[in-house]
């Protein structure tokens, strides 16, 4: 039997091996994410379902409210809805129609004397036109006896939004933005979040199960520690990897991408780029603190900062970006390497935040990375090889 | 080859750990580590291995400080077992002796080895945490044994153990020293370590208070003998005092004491069948426990 000095990336193979393993085996692990993409597929599809329901109407007209019926299906027609209309030389054949309901209502009378003969009560919709049409119908009447011309009156009803001149131009954001840059930061949030707890689990499972004393007698602290970080974060990359492939595969199955200005794909790679910096930035975070303490249950005395980060992060791009995404707080956090990584694939996603501003965050983020790698590793290996009580941060980072 | 303690010193805080800890162990040898709970054994063991740090002195292997890289050649059994408890029995084996150097097929058959030869074969598919104590402890041992180790430092590895597991344990460590590696164990368990070992190293408050081989540690008690009548006999002539001999225990049956003057024991066995009916009279073997509870509470503590 032969046995050599392991070389570094040999022992970082090992260990983030031995965890892609352990995590893609993890039944739990893979019942959530085929949870999580059937969320997706499936909320996508409601969205879909529920927001491209093609509302529709039926009526008829006798020979005297042709007119009013012209009038009313282009109301209808202008505010989306489809009309069918039929006109019925016989009232009683139109009251027949009602009645089997293959229409739900018969306009009938004649000038502004209009009367909607309906099964139980007139749809809101055609209603709410039949009425404008009427009282516009009404008021023409008026006007005319008083000598103003019908056109004059017609064309004061055409104004119906102010002119207005923006000193400060808000962005614009259309309700698909805000369902792309929603479902991006949650992604994002779940992924790092998801995959930063992993870590710091990891690593107090191997500091209170004592494994790391057999395993420090052959690898270095900064090999586990590597090895960790990369076999969860490629577990992770795979999940977060799945959703957004879900993602914008239900999105273009379901045409919802046809009306929309974004390029998903685009989108959905700028995730992954940003889940892998968000990632690597808390699970350095996640690994060293989660080194200061001996049990499962001391985890949660150590992870709170970060773990607020990690929310308010969320809620900036989620809840502020939304109605404002100009507004200090947003543009600050999309810069910041600890929150960058949500926000600012919301803003991108929101199309507020320039080529140049995304790559100045990107690269802090990355810039950061070495920072916190040396801080984390000095800490995790001063750390993790005592146990009991919980350490003091101080004392991990003075002990050499 | 030889594994070689030198004055090592753990302090934590004003507290001190190791004292100036001095010992080695040759090639060939089991070194049985005895101690009152936290008098430093598992400290010892735990900066041989790189575990901790020393505050000073150093563990020469072959002369050399120690180092990673010679610590990957050391089978390690840490006091508290360390496991992961959610992996199965093989795939940690085989996973632990690739983290030691051996290829993915040396590693297999390494554990397919240790496996069955601890009696654990049937349960390489299981998780480690469905096992009894016992079998876990067995797995633990095959942990420091995958890799074929040129030293085995065990922490206890006895405790919990099952008679016919002891005896599996003792096999191997016997075999493991025969191959020519240095064996270090510690062990509550004194008549093991007596059974066992070649050379026995008593610890007290971080520092060594006798090593030998336990005939060497039983010579440290002095020339101990024993005489019993058959019956009692109340005025036994040692009620006296007598020149060159130190009571260590009487009863009216028996005498155990201490021969400070070569032949003074002749004059007592002269006294004695001279009232009664001796029924033995020879050198008293001493408990290893006894020599082990005179050593770590009389001993004065050096510092």
């Amino acid at each position: 039997m032969q046995s050599t000095q392991l070389s570094s990336l040999t022992a970082i193979r090992l260990v983030a091996g031995r965890e892609l393993r352990v995590h893609l085996r993890n039944k739990a692990m893979i019942i959530s994410t085929l949870v999580m993409v059937v969320l997706i597929v499936g909320g996508l599809f409601a969205a879909n379902f529920f927001g491209n329901q093609e509302q529709s109407i039926e009526y008829g007209v006798t020979s005297s409210t042709e007119e009013v019926g012209q009038a009313t299906q282009s109301v209808l027609e202008s505010q989306g809805i489809t009309v069918d209309v039929t006109t019925y030389s016989d009232e009683a054949q139109g009251r027949t129609a009602v009645s089997d309901g293959e229409i739900s209502a018969l306009i009938t009378g004649s000038g502004s004397d209009i009367t909607a003969v309906v099964n139980e009560s007139v749809d809101s919709d055609l209603n709410t036109a039949l009425a404008s049409v009427i009282q516009q119908t009404k008021i023409s009447e008026l006007a005319q006896s008083a000598g103003v011309s019908p056109d004059d009156i017609n064309s004061v009803y055409s104004l119906t939004e102010v002119p207005f001149e923006s000193l400060d131009p808000p962005a614009e954001i259309d309700g698909s933005q805000i369902l792309v840059g929603f479902i991006v930061g949650f992604l994002l949030y779940l992924g790092i979040f998801g995959g930063g707890m992993s870590v710091a689990q990891g690593v107090v499972e191997e500091k209170s199960s004592r494994v790391v004393e057999v395993l420090l007698a052959s690898v270095r602290p900064w090999q586990l520690l590597t090895g960790k970080v990369i076999g969860i974060g490629l577990v992770s990359l795979l999940q977060v990897g799945i959703y957004v492939g879900a993602g914008v595969a239900a999105a273009t199955a379901f045409g919802l991408t046809e009306d929309i200005t974004l390029d998903l794909n685009a989108i959905g790679a700028w995730v992954l780029v940003w889940f892998l910096l968000g990632y690597i930035i808390y699970a350095l975070v996640f690994a060293a603190l989660g080194a200061l303490v001996s049990r499962q249950e001391d985890l949660g005395s150590v992870i709170p900062i970060p773990m607020f980060i990690v929310i308010a992060a969320y809620i900036i791009g989620v809840s502020v970006a939304p109605s404002d995404p100009d507004s200090p707080v947003v543009t600050i956090a999309s810069y910041i390497p600890f929150t960058s990584p949500i926000v600012m694939p919301i803003r991108s996603a929101y199309g507020v935040a320039s080529t140049v501003e995304v790559f100045a965050a990107l690269a802090a983020a990355v810039i950061t990375i070495p920072i916190l790698l040396w801080i984390s590793s000095k800490i995790y290996s001063n750390a993790v090889r005592r146990s009991g009580a919980r350490i003091k941060l101080k004392d991990a980072l003075k002990a050499a | 080859m030889r594994l070689d303690i030198d004055n090592l010193t753990k302090n934590y805080g004003d507290l001190k750990a190791l004292d100036n800890l001095t010992f080695s162990v040759d090639s060939g040898e089991i070194f049985g580590f005895v101690g009152s709970n936290g008098a430093g054994k598992s400290t010892t063991m735990r900066i041989a291995l790189g575990v901790l740090d020393a505050t000073a002195g150093e563990v020469r292997w072959d002369g050399r400080p120690i180092d990673f890289a010679s610590r990957q050649r050391i089978g390690y059994m840490p006091e508290e077992r360390g496991l992961y408890p959610k992996m199965k029995v093989g795939d940690q084996l085989t996973y632990l002796a690739k983290l030691h150097g051996l290829s993915s097929k040396a590693a297999e058959t390494a554990m397919e080895e240790w496996t069955e030869r601890l009696g654990i074969a049937e349960r390489r598919k299981d998780l480690v945490q469905s096992l009894s104590l016992g079998n876990q402890q067995r797995v633990q041992l095959a942990a420091a044994l995958v890799h074929d180790p040129d030293v085995l430092i065990l922490d206890e590895p006895f405790s919990g153990l099952d008679p016919v597991a002891v005896d599996v344990m003792s096999n191997v460590l016997i075999d493991k020293a025969r191959s020519g590696a240095p064996v270090i164990f510690s062990s509550h368990q004194l008549d093991l370590v007596e059974r066992l070992c070649t050379r026995i190293g008593i610890i007290r408050a971080g520092s060594m208070v006798a090593v030998g081989t336990a005939d060497e540690l039983r010579a440290r008690g002095g020339d101990r003998w024993a005489l019993t009548f058959t019956q009692a006999t109340p005025n036994a002539p040692w009620l006296a005092g007598w020149e060159g001999i130190d009571v260590l225990e009487t009863s009216d049956k028996s005498i155990t004491f201490l021969v400070t003057q070569p032949g003074a024991q002749h004059s007592l066995l002269a006294a004695a069948t001279a009232i009664g009916d001796v029924e033995f009279f020879g050198r008293a073997r001493i408990p290893l426990a006894d020599l082990f509870r005179d050593a770590v509470t009389t001993a004065p503590k050096e510092s």
